[in-house]
């Protein structure tokens, strides 16, 4: 669609007319690109790139040629794609941002609240593009990903910041709205949220640099800009002030993005509640939020219940719990969250967003699932499933849902898989919902990405309970749906990292699952995922082979070693991604279970290499390493005599073992006790095990040194060696019988 | 079930009369409602009889209103550019607002037996949105339907209704509403919100009371 004929005021609002709104028209422009170059182009230049007919000016060239950029990246994210590739490429948001940086007092308030506008809606286009959203999955678009990406860094650079950050003051209630509202979305990672909150105005930096005598230390004056949560967070409660009703929308969404998993802002806003009772304080920001929660504005309200969940889950100390703390906060936000969820006469978008707000609240805290159980909430989410599902034909999803009613159910289901996560309660009642039960099964095969991530997360709550493992999973086929989803190579890389946390937990040995997995391609399927390029899958990948290697005949070994490759271990083993390496050593651990096992492990890694694997994960600072490098050492004890003696004459193992007996904590000092025992029990290992000092070590962790042989060791009897541990106490006592009785018989 | 407690005439008319309403109040309500439906000069002038200064400025009711009267005279065109330079952001957040504006605009077509122009029109425009959106999709063959009938009398009444005047108003009405919700202001005016307290109020008193309830008729209303 190149335009002949010169650009003026009357084209490019015909051009807006007509693309507002009409995504094929915005999708013809976008293909367009040296057309979308002159529309940039028109933002600072209009004089180089339109005609100023008579009757018009230059700023309204400029205005509509914004009006016309905005429109482009407005639309759902698979919609938008072409239009933020061709604004992208035009760098559209540095041409906004050149000139909001260049204002002088002269433009209209139209034309400043048209470029921030712009500003605005491209940075959430990135942010939306890159993730994560609040609300859900949006589509990965990967070929604009990292673009977008980069785009919406350049944003928090500082002096990037100190252009559009100083419009939060501005006297028109437009410019600050849209400013908010882009922060309420690009504030996606701690690093942004850190340097956001962290931003003072130039003047202010200058002056905290130098401080006030000019030499004091920069870190005693750093704590001054953090107070109140900073410059961004002082100013965003004030806005809640505000009788603007959008206002106060925008700046709850603005300020629940910036305290959202940021303690120290979080904890600021929240510190001054419920101590500090001066009503009409500017500092009580958490008391300003939830009084907005009793808003007659829904979306207020539900902004205000964001808001507040984000500031109460991410301050410490915790003012939430309802076990010590004051839980009106709590309360409060639960009980509108509630009654949005269960009223039918709300929009979905609204009963959407009231869905994941809940999922916010909950989400990994066991004491607030069951506070929300306990007051209805998974009776209401349940309802709002099953009101939003056809009952009279089978869920075939022929007939497309609409997207706001899919993204309602995304909404519901993941807040169901939050609150079912950590409570076997709560697990059981989900899981014995027959009318759910279908409706999550049917979900695992929605078109829609977001359904089928969230109905994969119930299945893995409900998979964290044996009982349900082996039951209501197999009955109701769920089980196998996942496994069908987990299956099938094009699946979404996200859905597929949740369905494989479902079969982590399907391949355990008690699981009725297993057997039949295992006959339809498990492994192979397993050996692929370890070599994925998502770091998310490999890590699966393993935990699922950990746990399916456990309690697991030595065929099933060899079938699956076999597949997998020891060469793959070996690598594994010295894997620097050190979550990648626990997971290595683990499945080391599980493959030694028998004295059988533990040979074929000699053999087919190399004494040698084996041993040297083992040797520096002793000595690493990862606790769960070591742990699993010390539980792998004590299964090779239980091995023939000969890898007994190969363990015990490497002299640097043993020397970690033995200080591993006393420096580390007990998970660790339990297997490392277990080994030592096992290998006293073999006469040819004693003689080295003296020599390496481990009878005066036990001699001192059974406490027998010091002469007074207490019933219970003191409290600070560990720190000198004594074991308080009893099952590790009578194991040391075990060895040194053993070491002590063998000195008497050479 | 409790007998319901009968409550006469006269003692209703007594328990009415002595809730306070006050003149000012009764004109505020006006006054809103005039504002909301966008009535601009019935606004004005109320203001100057009642002594009542508007909740907003008249220039935004006064776009509103234009916008009504471009669409109750069928030129879609001209609503829907100035809806974009009242708010550029309306119909780019409202899928739905905007499907409506374009169903309407299909429908001006065919009123006017321009047929070829309203093919064209479907095929390029409102089949896309059906894509996009299915849940629009029932709407669109409504509306196509009125190409099959050509204005027939046989038409069935939902299809038909498409023609009347009353679609134009609805609309209108949903058009008002997405502008006013952009402003913050209230989408419903006060007054239709305090008849929809009523009826609410009078269902439950149902229950438990007979008492003389208000007529919503066509003639004047009774007490």
């Amino acid at each position: 669609m190149a335009i002949g004929p010169p650009i003026t005021v009357k084209s490019l609002r015909t051009l807006k007319n007509s693309v507002i709104g009409n995504p094929s028209a915005k999708a013809s422009l976008a293909q367009d690109e040296s057309f979308v170059h002159v529309l940039v182009g028109c933002l600072n230049e209009p004089g180089v790139y339109a005609e100023c007919e008579p009757g018009t000016s230059m700023e309204t060239i400029r205005i509509e040629a914004a009006h016309v950029i905005s429109s482009l990246a407005y639309g759902t994210p698979a919609s938008v794609h072409e239009g933020l590739a061709s604004l992208l490429r035009a760098n559209a948001h540095q041409a906004f941002l050149y000139a909001l940086s260049n204002l002088t007092s002269g433009e209209s308030i139209a034309f400043k609240a048209a470029f921030t506008r712009g500003l605005r809606v491209l940075a959430v286009a990135f942010a939306e593009c890159v993730g994560p959203s609040q609300w859900g999955l949006k589509p990965e678009l990967s070929q604009v990903r990292h673009e977008a990406k980069f785009a919406l860094e350049t944003l928090f650079k500082t002096e990037v910041l100190d252009v559009y950050i100083p419009l939060l003051e501005d006297k028109s209630p437009q410019i600050v709205i849209s400013i908010a509202l882009m922060l309420t979305s690009t504030l996606c990672t701690q690093v942004y949220r850190t340097k956001v909150s962290e931003w003072l105005p130039p003047t202010d930096r200058a002056k905290e640099t130098k401080g006030k005598r000019g030499w004091e230390r920069p870190n005693l004056i750093d704590t001054r800009a953090k107070q109140g949560g900073g410059w961004v967070a002082k100013r965003l409660s004030a806005l809640l002030q505000s009788k603007d009703v959008k206002v106060q929308e925008a700046a709850l969404g603005a300020l629940g993005s910036l305290a959202h998993d940021n303690s120290a802002v979080a904890s600021t806003l929240a510190k001054v509640f419920p101590d500090n009772h001066k009503p009409g304080s500017s500092t009580a920001a958490l008391q300003t939020v939830l009084n907005l929660c009793k808003s007659r504005t829904t979306d207020v309200s539900l902004a205000a219940c964001l808001c507040a969940t984000f500031i109460v889950r991410s301050s410490v100390p915790h003012y939430h719990y309802p076990v010590s703390g004051d839980h009106t906060a709590s309360l409060t936000v639960l009980h509108i969250l509630n009654r949005v969820i269960g009223n039918e006469a709300e929009s979905p978008q609204t009963r959407k967003k009231a869905c994941f707000t809940l999922y916010y609240f909950v989400t990994d805290d066991k004491d607030l699932c069951l506070f929300a159980y306990e007051r209805g909430s998974l009776t209401k989410l349940s309802q709002v499933v099953n009101s939003i599902t056809p009952t009279d034909k089978p869920l075939t999803w022929e007939e497309e849902e609409s997207e706001h009613i899919s993204s309602l159910r995304e909404a519901a289901l993941s807040a169901i898989a939050a609150l079912s996560l950590w409570n076997n309660d709560i697990r059981r009642e989900v899981a014995e919902n027959y009318s759910l039960i279908t409706i999550i099964r049917a979900s695992l095969s929605h078109p829609h990405t977001g359904v089928r991530f969230s109905a994969c997360q119930c299945v893995r709550a409900l998979s964290r309970l044996v009982a349900v493992v082996r039951t209501s999973l197999v009955d109701s086929g769920l089980g196998m749906k996942v496994y069908g989803v987990f299956l099938n190579e094009n699946e979404d890389r996200r859905v597929m990292f949740a369905a494989s946390s479902v079969i982590c937990n399907l391949v355990n040995d008690f699981s009725p699952l297993r057997p039949v997995m295992l006959e339809q391609g498990l492994i192979a399927r397993l050996v692929d995922l370890t070599k994925s390029d998502d770091r998310g899958l490999r890590l699966n990948a393993l935990w699922a082979f950990k746990n399916l290697l456990h309690k697991s005949s030595s065929a099933l070994k060899q079938t699956v070693m076999t597949a997998l490759g020891w060469s793959t271990l070996s690598s594994l083993l010295v894997e620097t991604d050190l979550g990648l390496q626990e997971q290595a050593f683990h499945i080391a651990r599980h493959l030694a279970e028998s004295e059988e096992d533990v040979d074929t492990l000699f053999n087919e890694l190399g004494a040698e290499p084996l041993l040297n694997f083992i040797a520096p994960a002793l000595e690493t600072d990862n606790q769960e390493i070591l742990l699993q490098a010390t539980c792998l050492l004590a299964n090779l004890a239980n091995g023939s005599s000969q890898r007994q003696v190969s363990i015990t004459s490497d002299r640097r193992i043993m020397a970690s073992v033995r200080s591993c007996l006393v420096e580390s904590n007990v998970e660790v000092r339990r297997p490392a006790a277990s080994c030592v025992l096992q290998l006293a029990k073999n006469p040819k290992c004693q003689k080295m095990l003296r020599d390496e000092g481990f009878d005066s070590t036990l001699r001192r962790m059974c406490d027998f040194g010091g002469g007074m042989v207490s019933g219970s060791p003191s409290p600070l009897g560990h720190q000198m060696g004594v074991e308080d541990d009893v099952g590790v106490r009578e194991k040391a006592r075990e060895a040194l019988a053993l070491l002590e009785y063998g000195e008497f018989t050479l | 079930m409790p007998q319901k407690v009968p409550i006469r005439k006269e003692e209703w008319e007594r328990r009415l009369h002595e809730v306070q309403v006050t003149k000012n109040d009764l004109n505020r309500l006006i006054m809103d409602y005039l504002v909301i439906e966008g009535y601009k000069v019935s606004a004005e002038e109320f203001s100057q009889e009642a002594g009542l200064t508007p909740p907003v400025d008249f220039e935004s009711i006064e776009g509103r209103m234009n916008i009504r009267e471009a669409l109750q005279r069928g030129d879609v065109e001209d609503a829907i550019t100035r809806v974009n330079d009242l708010n550029p952001e309306i119909l780019d957040t409202n899928p739905a607002l905007y499907f409506r504006l374009q169903q309407q605009k299909l429908i001006e077509y065919i009123r006017q037996g321009r047929i070829a122009e309203a093919l064209q029109f479907a095929q390029e425009e409102l089949a896309p949105r059906g894509q996009e959106n299915p849940e629009f999709l029932p709407e669109l063959e409504n509306t196509m339907a009125l190409l099959a009938f050509e204005s027939s009398k046989s038409a069935p009444e939902s299809i038909s209704s498409l023609l009347s005047p009353n679609q134009r108003m609805k609309t209108a009405g949903e058009v008002n509403a997405a502008i006013l919700e952009s402003f913050s202001q209230g989408k419903e005016s006060k007054l239709v919100a305090l008849l929809k307290l009523l009826c609410w109020g009078e269902s439950m008193l149902e229950e438990r009371a007979d008492f003389p309830k208000v007529e919503f008729g066509e003639g004047p209303s009774r007490r």
